[in-house]
């Protein structure tokens, strides 16, 4: 009896030890490939989804957007990448380490996030690279409730994540105003400090983040506004002629219950009443490369776009310029007319629930999203006139692919049915959002 | 039978005698014409005679003088009882001619509001603008705060009137029919620029109800009849009793296609996508953008659809892609173009139930509408909307002064202001302040006030991206004003 289950056990031993070897040996699956040029740091490095499948010594797969052809001799590994259109890509050369990949080779660089896709191709270049197991999710989403006790006041990817959850996961949280709040350390100057950020295992750079807001409720009873023009808004003479009221009390009361916010009494509003409809100024990926911008500002990776329509129930899309994209969120507005025109909204702080999702191997340019009733493309740039052209250029983009239009149907389309909105109006960078109404596309044939 | 003669007699002599004393009665509503080395300025006076005593108002001015012998001789005062100008002149038949000082200056009470918008102290616009006439030029004032507005200026500087006297003409101001007409109006003329010059083709008074059509913007009527084309204006319709420096007010009872088809563009406009974009566009000439119209359903349908757009379908929404006043002085515009006067400002909210105040810049303000669109998204980024004719029902008020100096809009839901420019900015910026003008004095805001109202609840539509110049709208909702007071 003794010595049956002594042999069980050392068979069950022998078993174990043998699975392992041969796990060691079969590197199917999904990896994340790291390409580290010399003048590369981790945050400019170029990541890939990496999908290899091992038979005997061969190895076949895919490298972003390579094919992979090599062979995995006991710990040594050569890898040759091959380009759509069958021109080769580089090659590698490396070991295994337990359970990763590292080594040395030649690739062709990648284009640099704002090339604008145009230069020539680069001949092969020195690299190290890697290779490590792609992070797998668990059994079912995860809810997490997520106190913050840091917050930002500059996007960047060099910010440690503060959370690490997996597409799928719901966050339950809070954002925190402009003014100070006793429980959130806050890292640099300026305004519109976003918590975060948070690492979503999986995603890669050239895949798109989806955002869905499922609850953004203000949860402070004073919302604090600006009573002067911006400069951007109005004429150069009526500022100059405009007199303010230096003591003018902004300081909106806000009913969450009832939905609506009322300003203090003055002479001529007496009796102020507007719909509470809380939105988040800032939603952010962290910028490209080594990046560091201000949290006033905004760009192609999202930040204080003040847009009134990122409310609860929409849905955002953001180019991914990092692994784990690095999502932060902050500047709450209980409500906010277009344009942000006196500088702020209804300046406040939010409890906000959302999940995310990710598109592996797609992305737009710039920011974009949807709610109940639009499709929504973002237009941030240096002037609002090029924003408006961003904005429907990228709008055409997304609608030409997702619905397989040519350029004369979606130019008919956007003849008809394009709503612009002029959504910031006064920070570093202008943002218009272009938008179509979901209805309208539902009579579109894919 | 002799007994009747005389009676007879006697009712006639009686009412000679009347008429003798009516003709001698210049009490009563009259427009002073006052000649200046540039257009002419206009006032209105109300007179009233009493004997030989002559009372009454001249535009704000108010009046002392006397009538003897069919010789006028009146002298202005303000509100305060300061001596602002005079004018000696002769009565023959119905006209009045004269010469004087001080008759523009206060003819119109807020004048000089034409280019309030550009400034936030627009009550001091206002008392700037009165006061030359204190000093003899009254005629430049109205003339200058309107040609601010026109150029988005800030209502100061420029422009000197005459220091002398100046010559003058009244007349008798038009008087009403005893009720609003319905007038059914057939257009016979289309005119392709924007001016002054254009001879009225139908004279209506504030409340007439007009019920009319336009041609598409090609020209083309519901029966297939080609006119002129070039998003020509139908008219112009002369408004009795509107002058420069009011607000005519025109409210779109009825905008309705009435015919079944429609022609759209299907490329993109250089203003509206990226120069990379554009030049990466394939365009497909089997998209031709003809469109059928299906009323009934209240929707547009492609007539010739492509695989995709097999059940493709847009609702109709019927706008005037114009609507004008006569630009200011001399100025003449091309159809297409857009400006303080209107024109085409291809705006999808001027649609039925919208009502478009514009300002008065010539007596009679000189209406035009046409280029009408079954539907347009914003910008009109491919260059045109479904372009089609309209059925349109439209009545008009005159607003004596309270010209703004640019376009404005009112609907259901919003209190608009256009801003119309050579550039998106600067449109914006001009929309923005031409809309914080008016709700200011509509609304008796403070500059701090109407700042914070806006910062909750102002909206921007990008209206007009790809004619000669651009059009921005801003607007605030109604719901949250007529809660404000």
């Amino acid at each position: 009896m003794k010595s049956t289950r002594h042999i069980k056990l050392v068979l069950l031993a022998a078993t174990m030890a043998m699975t392992r070897i041969c796990a060691a040996e079969d590197v199917s699956g999904d990896w994340v490939g790291q390409l580290t040029g010399p003048f590369d740091s981790q945050y400019t490095a170029q990541y890939n989804h990496v999908a290899l499948k091992s038979a005997g010594t061969r190895l076949t797969g895919i490298w972003g957007t390579y094919t992979v052809a090599g062979t995995l001799t006991g710990a040594k590994v050569e890898i040759s990448l091959t380009d759509a259109s069958g021109k080769p890509g580089g090659t590698l050369t490396g070991t295994m380490t337990g359970d990763s990949f590292s080594g040395i080779g030649s690739v062709v660089p990648a284009r640099r996030a704002g090339s604008g896709g145009m230069g020539a191709v680069q001949p092969p270049g020195p690299v190290t690279w890697t290779l490590t197991r792609a992070a797998t999710p668990p059994a079912a989403p995860k809810t997490y409730n997520f106190e913050p006790n840091v917050a930002y006041g500059t996007y960047s990817a060099a910010e440690p994540p503060n959370l690490r959850i997996f597409p799928g996961d719901t966050v339950n949280t809070r954002t925190m105003d402009q003014a100070r709040d006793a429980n959130i350390i806050r890292h640099g100057s300026g305004g519109d400090a976003n918590i975060g950020p948070f690492y979503i295992e999986g995603a890669l750079p050239g895949d798109t983040l989806v955002v869905h807001l499922l609850k953004v409720r203000t949860n402070k009873l004073i919302g604090r506004q600006g009573s002067r023009f911006n400069q951007y808004a109005v004429t150069p003479a009526y500022n100059m002629a405009a007199q303010y009221d230096p003591n003018f009390n902004g300081s909106w009361e806000q009913y969450p219950d009832q939905g609506i916010a009322k300003l203090p009494p003055s002479l001529g509003l007496p009796h102020l009443t507007i719909p509470l409809k809380p939105m988040l100024g800032c939603i952010s990926v962290a910028p490209p490369g080594e990046e560091q911008w201000g949290g006033t500002d905004l760009g192609v990776f999202g930040g204080n776009m003040d847009y009134n329509q990122w409310v609860e129930g929409a849905t955002l899309y953001f180019p991914v310029f990092h692994p784990g994209a690095l999502l932060g969120m902050g500047d709450a507005h209980g409500a906010m007319g277009d344009g942000e025109v006196v500088g702020t909204g209804l300046e406040t702080s939010v409890d906000v629930t959302f999940s995310v999702d990710l598109i592996k191997g797609f992305a737009t340019p710039q920011v974009r999203g949807e709610d109940k009733d639009y499709l929504i493309s973002m237009g941030v740039s240096g002037s609002v006139p090029e924003s408006i052209q961003l904005a429907t250029t990228q709008l055409a983009d997304w609608i030409k692919h997702d619905y397989h239009l040519n350029d004369s149907e979606v130019a008919l389309l956007f003849g008809d049915v394009l709503k612009y909105e002029i959504t910031e109006l006064v920070d570093p960078h202008f943002n218009v959002a272009a938008k179509v109404p979901k209805s309208v596309l539902a009579t579109l044939n894919k | 039978m002799a007994n009747q003669w005389i009676k007879m007699a006697a009712l006639a002599g009686a009412i000679a005698l009347t008429r003798i004393c009516m003709a001698a009665d210049i009490s009563g509503n009259w427009i002073a014409t006052i000649a200046t080395q540039g257009e002419p300025q206009y006032a209105r006076v109300s007179l009233k005679a009493d004997g030989q005593k002559l009372s009454g108002m001249w535009g704000t001015s108010i009046i002392d003088g006397t009538l003897t012998d069919g010789k006028l001789d009146i002298k202005l005062t303000d509100a305060q009882g300061n001596a602002v100008g005079g004018l000696t002149g002769t009565l023959s038949g119905e006209t009045i001619t004269g010469t004087g000082t001080g008759l523009g200056g206060g003819g119109f009470g807020r004048g000089g509001r034409g280019g309030g918008f550009g400034g936030g102290g627009a009550p001091a616009v206002a008392a700037s603008a009165a006061a030359p006439g204190l000093s003899g030029a009254a005629p430049a004032a109205g003339a200058r705060a309107r040609g601010a507005g026109g150029g988005g200026g800030g209502g100061f500087g420029g422009r000197g009137g005459a220091t002398g006297p100046v010559g003058c003409t009244l007349t008798r101001a038009p008087v009403p029919p005893a009720r609003p007409r319905e007038i059914t109006y057939n257009p016979t003329s289309f005119v392709g620029y924007y001016s002054a010059k254009n001879k009225p083709e139908l004279s209506i008074f504030p409340g007439d109800i007009v019920h009319t059509w336009t041609s598409d913007a090609g020209g083309v009527d519901a029966q297939g009849i080609h006119h002129r084309g070039g998003d020509d204006n139908i008219g112009p319709i002369y408004v009795e009793g509107a002058l420069p420096g009011d607000t005519l007010a025109v409210h779109l009872l009825k905008i309705r296609t009435n015919r079944s088809s429609a022609h759209q563009g299907s490329r993109l406009n250089a203003h509206a996508a990226t120069t990379a974009y554009l030049v990466g566009a394939q365009y497909d000439p089997a998209v031709d953008g003809d469109w059928t119209l299906l009323p009934d359903k209240g929707i547009a349908v492609p007539t010739h659809p492509s695989e995709h757009m097999k059940n493709y379908s847009v609702p109709l929404q019927p706008m005037l892609g114009c609507i004008s006043v006569a630009p200011q002085g001399d100025q003449q515009y091309r159809g297409g173009d857009l400006g303080p006067f209107g024109g085409n400002l291809d705006y999808n909210q001027i649609a039925e139930g919208a009502t478009v105040y514009l300002p008065v810049f010539h007596a009679g303000a000189l209406l035009g509408m046409g280029d009408g669109h079954a539907a347009m998204g914003d910008g009109e980024v491919v260059g045109s909307g479904l372009e089609t004719s309209m059925d349109v029902d439209f009545t008009v008020d005159v607003i004596p002064g309270d010209s703004s100096g640019m376009v404005r809009v009112e609907n259901k839901d919003y209190l608009i202001a256009l801003g119309v420019s050579g550039s998106v900015p600067v449109s914006i910026q001009i929309a923005t302040s031409q809309l914080a003008t008016w709700i200011k004095e509509k609304y008796k805001l403070s500059d701090s006030e109407v700042a914070i109202l806006f910062a909750s609840t102002l909206k921007y539509d990008i209206t007009e991206l790809v004619d000669s110049r651009y059009d921005v709208a801003a607007k605030v909702p109604k719901s949250v004003l007529s809660a404000m007071k």
